[in-house]
């Protein structure tokens, strides 16, 4: 005989208003929090990274950008693929995300071309994370030791951080370490490991900063640097920067449409990665709402902090100063190693090592753990192309003990230090590169999100979003709309001298981009598929639509 | 050559269930296996009132006439795995007030969906040399026992060995206890008991196949999400906690008995294939609230007695 409850609102199959009758059965779960998936994206997003672009990219790129703005604009043209990220999510909650979404949904051969892509240029992108990790989290830390102080010794090994062995050393050791925390403590030590960060990372890179900046005059931070300079070995250091940029023809032009709208290459920095967060946060059904407070929750939380930091920061070190900063020779004033990032010049104007060093570890907390959850997303992407024979099954092969893919991180790891390579010894890649590729990805997620309901239509008609908008199905509209922030952010780097992927100044970076996408991975897709049809394989069943009639 | 196309846990999911068999002459497969958790979750009553339905589904109030409408809902709650309940307002305070009517219109619903789905199955068969073998899950109701061993093409080899001639078949559907209570669970020592019991004369020299709900405990395919007392998920980090809750019963027959191919389903997302000694242990996941049919085909040569190689299926 069965038995029963009646099942409660919140119920993750979705009925349940009294008039709903659940069988005691496996796997009926309530809804899941919200709250961890969303601290987790949050982190996942980069936003202090992000904030450290704008002030060393903007000073030079587009000095008369208004950065609040610009960052509004970004989350405008962003905040529609949250959402869509979230529906998907919930609609096709599996590893591997987008490739998921758009092989299920368009093709395989596109949703392998577009998650590769997506993979290679993570993979890519580690290299910046490498770069700032080294010399703007652990060469500033030591540099603010001297600046407050310390022995003048310090500052060499300070330097050596931001020179290139200093970078790809440093790069490598971390790269090892997240490759570690895997193999030898899985992934449940690393997600503990994570949620320690975090805390640190919000107060560090962010509420410390915002309090400085609130409580410290523009004068008192000049009189900060100008000690912390002396400390340096250069005396007058406010005075030089003003002079270096002045030599540099920096003149205060006030904002423009022009530059804060350019500047968007620096913002959508954020949304390159706050959606990647599906890989992570979407295996098992946590529940018709949670996606919902974890993505778009994310966005808002994470432009807050930004909308939040900047004008508190800019009122402590001042506008005109930052651009300065930027602009300047920074051995003029002291910083032979390069410009100081903001959680430096934040930790000046705290005018406490104690702060400065919470402020720079809070920062550096946020990049370190950056490593190991990329790693993760590229190795679930491994599992996923394994699990359809796309790849060999090797990849897929989990550890008993750690659950953690340990032939896939170990690649992982080896194309990370290929990528640390590449950012400290040549000028292949800048800053920003990965956005463009990045965006053709979710391009592609946000054109199979609006056909979806049509391509799918059962799988859609039958979840608890199948609501409709102005006659066409939720999804489609959410689609539209993601498509048309994504294409108009694709523009802006496409015709931004500074996001290293201008159709005018970087072509052969567009091409190579367009190439991975529409050639590597169609490449692999193709022969993998052949390859397999040798071994008696037919890839497309993996993939196959089967009648369900 | 012998390829095996093997789904799982479809959970009332009819469209899960007809995917597999329209999908086995594309596989060609010879021997169609069914790993359990053929039962629904729950049902759906849909109110009459003057000529219309009404009732909630998925979160969404729905009140329709009678007719094309109903059955596009009734179609939507059956695709997701539940049963609409077609009723009268007074016949909803009675599923509400006495247990043993809600508990007699479910045994109903799930006896004639099972039904159902073996004359489908028969029919599907009918003019194929193909296999098919099933068991019944932990979540599974002991009523549809009953309605699975009436199918005339589908054999049920739960707790029994079954023999084909150039390979062996035994299944087992039960669990290890569950967060759930669910239908049908036991103790680790009666599985093991009850396993042991159904390879008695088994043929050493032939190939045996398992078929086993539950997975062995720590393979990799029985990685679950953590629950907590108010069976909400385990999250930590923004990821949900997982951990083995696999059989231990179930390796150790596994590593005694070590058949050819094991296949098990129970752990919906712990979609894996793993080796345990000289056993291929094949877990292929199931996503029925999605209408998806994650299956997976597996090749083996008898006469090496040799697994040649398996594919996850999902569409």
């Amino acid at each position: 005989m069965s038995t029963f409850e009646e099942a409660s609102r919140d119920a993750t199959t979705g009925a349940g208003d009294g008039s709903f009758f659940a069988r005691q059965a496996t796997g009926l779960v309530r809804e899941g929090k919200a709250y961890d998936a969303f601290i987790y994206n949050v982190m996942w997003s980069g936003g202090a990274l992000t904030l450290a672009f704008m002030y060393l990219l903007v000073p030079t790129l587009y000095p008369a950008a208004n950065l609040p703005i610009t960052v509004l604009i970004a989350a405008t043209l962003g905040i529609g693929g949250a959402f869509l990220y979230a529906l998907l999510t919930t609609l096709m909650p599996r590893t591997g995300g987008d490739y998921v979404f758009v092989s299920r949904t368009i093709h395989p051969f596109l949703g392998f071309a577009a998650n590769f892509s997506y993979v290679f240029w993570n993979m890519v992108v580690v290299g910046v994370y490498a770069t700032f990790m080294s010399t703007y989290g652990a060469g500033a830390l030591l540099r603010m030791l001297v600046g407050y102080g310390a022995s003048d010794s310090l500052l060499s090994t300070a330097d050596w951080f931001a020179s290139d062995w200093g970078i790809f050393i440093t790069g490598v050791v971390m790269t090892l370490v997240a490759a570690a925390t895997f193999i030898l403590g899985g992934t449940q030590f690393f997600f503990r490991l994570q949620q320690g960060t975090f805390v640190l990372y919000i107060i560090g890179a962010f509420l410390l900063v915002v309090l400085v900046g609130l409580f410290t005059s523009h004068a008192s931070f000049l009189g900060s640097f100008n000690e912390y300079a002396q400390n340096l070995g250069t005396s007058n250091g406010a005075a030089n920067v003003a002079e270096g940029a002045k030599k540099a023809g920096y003149s205060d032009t006030g904002y423009t449409a022009h530059d804060t709208i350019k500047a968007v290459s620096v913002a959508w920095f954020i949304f390159g990665f706050i959606y990647s967060s599906n890989y992570f946060a979407g295996e098992i059904k946590t529940g018709r709402r949670t996606q919902f407070y974890a993505i778009p929750g994310a966005v808002v939380a994470v432009v807050l902090l930004l909308l939040i930091t900047i004008p508190s920061f800019q009122h402590m070190a001042g506008r005109d100063f930052i651009n300065q900063l930027g602009t300047a020779d920074p051995a003029t004033y002291g910083f032979a190693a390069g410009a100081p990032a903001y959680p430096e010049i934040a930790a000046i104007g705290s005018g406490s090592p104690i702060l400065g060093f919470i402020i720079i570890l809070g920062f550096l907390g946020g990049i370190v753990a950056w490593l190991p959850m990329t790693m993760m997303l590229a190795s679930r992407c491994f599992l996923a192309w394994s699990f359809d024979k796309v790849m060999p099954e090797k990849l897929s092969e989990v550890d008993e003990r750690t659950h953690s893919p340990i032939i896939a991180v170990l690649i992982v790891a080896l194309l990370y230090i290929l990528s640390i390579a590449a950012y400290a010894f040549t000028d292949w890649f800048t800053t920003l590169t990965v956005l463009f590729p990045e965006t053709l990805t979710l391009l592609v997620v946000a054109l199979a999100g609006a056909i979806l309901p049509y391509r799918r239509r059962e799988l859609y008609e039958s979840s608890a979003r199948a609501r409709r908008v102005l006659g066409l199905p939720l999804l489609t509209v959410v689609g539209i709309l993601a498509f048309v922030g994504f294409l108009i952010a694709e523009i802006i780097l496409l015709t931004d001298p500074g996001s290293g992927t201008s159709i005018t100044e970087n072509p052969r970076i567009v091409l190579i981009s367009l190439g991975i996408f529409f050639g590597v991975g169609p490449l692999i897709y193709f022969g993998s598929r052949a390859w397999r049809r040798s071994q008696g394989i037919d890839l497309d069943l993996a993939y196959a639509e089967i009648p369900p009639e | 050559m012998l390829r095996i196309l093997f789904a799982t846990d479809f959970h009332g999911a009819e469209v899960c269930f007809r995917k597999l068999f329209n999908l086995a002459p594309r596989a060609k497969a010879d021997v169609i296996v069914i790993g359990g958790d053929l039962c629904g979750k729950g049902l759906v009553p849909l109110v009459e009132r003057n000529g219309s339905f009404s009732g909630q589904f998925l979160g969404t109030p729905f009140d329709v006439p009678a007719g094309e409408q109903t059955e596009e809902i009734e179609k939507r709650i059956r695709f997701n795995g539940f049963y609409p309940y077609r009723c009268s307002p007074e016949e909803i305070e009675r599923l509400r007030s006495e247990p043993e009517h809600l508990a007699a219109a479910m045994d109903g619903a799930l006896v004639s969906t099972v039904e159902r789905w073996m004359s489908l199955a028969d029919e599907k068969l009918a003019d194929t040399g193909a296999i098919c073998v099933s068991i019944p899950g932990n979540d599974d109701e002991l009523v549809i026992d009953a309605a699975l061993d009436a199918s005339t093409r589908v054999q049920n080899c739960d707790g029994r060995l079954l023999d084909f001639g150039e390979f062996q078949m035994v299944g087992f559907g039960a669990s290890n206890p569950t967060p759930w209570n669910s239908p049908r669970e036991f103790p680790e020592e009666e599985i093991e008991r009850r396993l042991d019991a159904a390879v008695d004369g088994v043929d050493p020299d032939r190939p045996l196949l398992a078929n086993i709900h539950v997975p062995p405990y720590r393979s990799t395919l029985d990685d679950a999400p953590l629950v907590d007392e108010q069976l909400r998920p385990v999250i930590k980090g923004g990821n949900p906690v997982a951990g083995p809750v696999g059989s231990h019963a179930v390796r150790s027959f596994i590593e005694r008995y070590q058949p050819l191919v094991s296949l098990h389903g129970h752990i919906h997302e712990s979609r894996s294939a793993s080796r345990i000694g000289g056993t291929l242990a094949i877990n292929p996941g199931s996503d029925y609230s999605s209408g998806t049919l994650q299956a997976v085909i597996v090749s083996i040569d008898l006469r090496k007695r040799k697994v040649k190689g398996h594919q996850f299926i999902s569409g």
